[in-house]
């Protein structure tokens, strides 16, 4: 099994456009590791990089701790799955699989064993006789994935590979990858934008944006102990509500949080030394609770039912909010409730920078 | 009926006429040199053409005032037409090869007029040799036969060039980014803007230096000019139809550069291929005005066709059988590639 190490690993486009600016990462061995950010922050470039389809503008990529920044993609022993899925259109499902084997000069029957088996990890077996475009675009990506494992690489690649489809079959297959992940137990890194994507595979994440690396860490830590602003309005859905307070005096249980129709006293050390300024609370939509003589005021002003539970947009003063709510509580449309943010379970962050306080 | 139908069967029958009269003003040419290959001399000349070659004819053998008198029945104006007399059967004979296509000895004929000490005419029918004016095409014209067998190399090399040369630019021009790339690849179309006389003339003196001159190599270069042309064009939107990951994905898995061309490119881009090489052999194969300046002794199938009108053995029959049989290859060929010009892959398309 393997592990990829990325050194200030730098990608400059025509002299000019900086996609990747000097990355430090560590794959651990047989970890599903996902690259995830918005649009354009270079985890493509960076997964490329990783495969040697693009060249290394500075700094090193090591897999196994060799540094594989001269040799080309067939020796890095990576294997690849694509966006757009890049199954070769004029070979059989068979054919594509047996492909890197084949190349590989392994023997005929072994080969036919090998696809075999990686058809029914992949639930393909009885499309092998096809033709790409006789296959729908989930079967397609099912034949990208068992191209893939078919080869054993010591690293897997995964660039966006849900994308394309659609949104149901898009969580089936996400559980297929992860099961195919434990029986594999490959190192994989998978790149995505869809944040829910990445929780739900990661074993740890990372959170890029514009070329850098803004944090890392397993799907529990980005979510709850989000390093800055960005990520916890990144990560989860609805993401993290953000309301701009003022922070007042320290008194006996704490300092006292002033804003437009808010006033309630928050114990947080990371307060000190704001006294007196503008600080931004971040509170996720299940750590609020509604309660008869709680602090807040707010009114109800839309509500979205989920099944499990409601979303519901609250007005505080100008401010919106919204909060995730068991569907048992009942509320209204423009109904006034009370509110309270869980003790421990919201944060603060800094205005200008929006680094989280309490870091 | 509403007047929506009404309009769609009116587009509809529109189109089917356009349809008959593009298929007639194909069809039509093409029928009439086919069968314009068949007819005897005789016929040929006829006015108007006749629609059909006759198969038999029927002949009258008479006594005439010198010797025998040879007649055939005109259906058209159901009479015999005199044509000859003469009591020399070696001449009776060459003349009903010739212009009648008809086989017959001096010997069979005596044999037959033999018969008219106890008659006064002998009818006959005569089968006519069909494929007469193709024998005589290649017996009569100067060596039509190596004149094809060079034809045939020529398109070849012309093929073999314009797809390695124009095939490279074309995935070059899809696959690179560089400075002036746009530029070049229109700059490519300059050569098509002058007609090819305008190139043979100047080409006579730098093929005969470099000792082409009157070759089938020569030749080729002189064709590959205007076909690398159009085959880079048309590789380069072949080449860029196809995704590139689909290469990445080959050289992920295993494959080299070179690999990945021979077995994921390359099999990609065999309809444009096969459609480009279309081209280069048309134009290769088809091509008079320059072979005419580029060559001396060794001309090629189309010069040699066209000899065959305006040389001294200037027949339509003929010509339309050397017509013929040079539109034979090109259907083989068109043949052969059809079925690689139809096999497109998927979203990869030309
Ligand atoms: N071939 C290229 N030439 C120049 N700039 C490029 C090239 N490829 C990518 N870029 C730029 O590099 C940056 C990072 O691109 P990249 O494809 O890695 O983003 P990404 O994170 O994968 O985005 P997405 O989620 O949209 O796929 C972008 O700003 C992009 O415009
Ligand atoms: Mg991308």
């Amino acid at each position: 099994m393997a592990t990829v190490e990325l050194k200030r690993l730098k990608k400059v486009y025509d002299r000019k456009v900086e996609a990747v600016k000097g990355i430090d990462l560590m794959v651990r061995d047989g970890e599903f590791l996902v690259l995830l950010g918005p649009s354009g922050c270079g985890k493509t470039t960076t997964m490329r990089m990783i495969a040697g389809l693009e060249e290394i503008t500075e700094g090193e990529v090591l897999i196994d701790g060799i540094s594989v920044g001269e040799l080309p993609p067939r020796k890095r022993n990576v294997s690849m799955i694509f966006q757009n899925y890049a199954v070769w259109p004029h070979m059989t499902v068979f054919e594509n699989i047996a492909y890197a084997l084949k190349i590989k000069k392994m023997d005929k029957r072994e080969v036919e064993e090998r696809v075999k088996e990686v058809a029914n990890l992949s639930g393909i077996e009885s499309l092998l006789d096809r033709y790409p475009d006789q296959l729908s675009g989930g079967q397609q990506q099912r034949v990208a994935v068992a191209r893939a494992i078919a080869v054993r690489p010591k690293v897997f690649l995964m660039d966006e590979p849900l994308s394309n489809l659609d949104a149901k079959l898009r969580v089936q297959m996400r559980t297929d990858l992860k099961e195919i992940h434990r029986s594999t137990g490959a190192t994989t890194v998978f790149v995505t934008h869809d944040q829910s994507e990445a929780m739900s595979l990661a074993d740890r994440i990372v959170i890029m944006k514009d070329g850098a690396i803004i944090q890392t860490g397993t799907p529990d830590e980005v979510y709850h102990n989000s390093v800055n602003r960005f990520v916890a309005d990144f990560i989860g859905t609805p993401p993290t509500n953000f309301l701009s307070v003022s922070v007042g005096e320290k008194e006996e249980e704490g300092y006292r949080l002033k804003g437009d129709h808010l006033d309630f006293v928050a114990n947080h050390s990371s307060l000190a030394g704001f006294e007196g300024k503008e600080v931004l609370l971040g509170v996720r939509p299940e750590d609020i609770d509604i309660l008869e003589e709680a602090p807040i005021e707010a009114v109800c002003r839309l509500i979205e039912p989920q099944g499990s539970h409601n979303i519901v947009s609250a007005q505080i003063g100008e401010q919106r909010m919204k909060l995730s709510v068991n569907p048992d509580i009942d509320l209204k449309i423009d109904q006034p409730f009370r509110l309270v943010f869980k003790p421990g379970q919201y944060h603060f962050f800094d205005p200008e920078t929006g680094e989280r306080l309490d870091k | 009926m509403n007047l929506k139908s009404m309009k769609k069967k009116a587009n509809l029958a529109t189109i089917y006429i356009i349809s008959v009269a593009i298929i007639f003003t194909i069809l039509i040419p093409v029928y009439f040199i086919f069968s314009i290959s068949f007819l005897s001399t005789r016929e040929a000349y006829q006015y108007p053409l006749p629609l059909f070659p006759e198969l038999r004819s029927k002949i009258k053998l008479e006594n005439g005032e010198r010797g025998v008198l040879l007649s055939i029945y005109d259906k058209r104006n159901d009479e015999y037409e005199t044509l000859l007399d003469t009591t020399d059967f070696k001449k009776m004979s060459t003349y009903m090869r010739v212009n009648l296509s008809l086989n017959y000895t001096p010997e069979e004929l005596e044999e037959k007029s033999k018969l008219l000490l106890t008659q006064t005419q002998v009818v006959f029918k005569a089968g006519k040799d069909v494929m007469h004016n193709y024998k005589t095409f290649f017996q009569v014209t100067r060596d039509a036969v190596p004149a094809l067998i060079r034809s045939i190399q020529i398109a070849i090399i012309t093929i073999l060039i314009s797809l390695s040369i124009g095939g490279t630019a074309g995935y070059t021009l899809a696959r690179y980014q560089f400075k002036g790339k746009h530029t070049l690849k229109f700059s490519i179309l300059f050569v098509r803007m002058f007609p090819g006389v305008a190139i043979a003339m100047p080409m006579v003196i730098i093929l005969a230096n470099m000792g082409l001159y009157d070759q089938p190599l020569g030749l080729s270069l002189v064709y590959s000019i205007g076909s690398i042309a159009l085959t880079t064009w048309i590789t380069t939107s072949i080449f860029l139809g196809i995704p590139v990951e689909l290469e990445e994905a080959a050289q992920v898995f295993g494959a080299t550069k070179l690999r990945t061309f021979i077995n994921i490119t390359l099999p990609l881009a065999l309809p444009g291929l096969a459609a480009s090489s279309m081209y280069a052999f048309l134009g290769a194969w088809n091509e008079t005005i320059s072979a005419l300046i580029l060559t001396q002794f060794k001309p090629t199938f189309a010069v040699v066709v066209y000899q065959a009108l305006y040389g001294s053995t200037g027949q339509v029959n003929l010509t339309a059988a050397g017509g013929i049989c040079m539109a034979i290859p090109t259907l083989i060929f068109t043949f052969i590639i059809r079925k690689y010009i139809n096999q497109m892959w998927g979203d990869v398309s030309v």
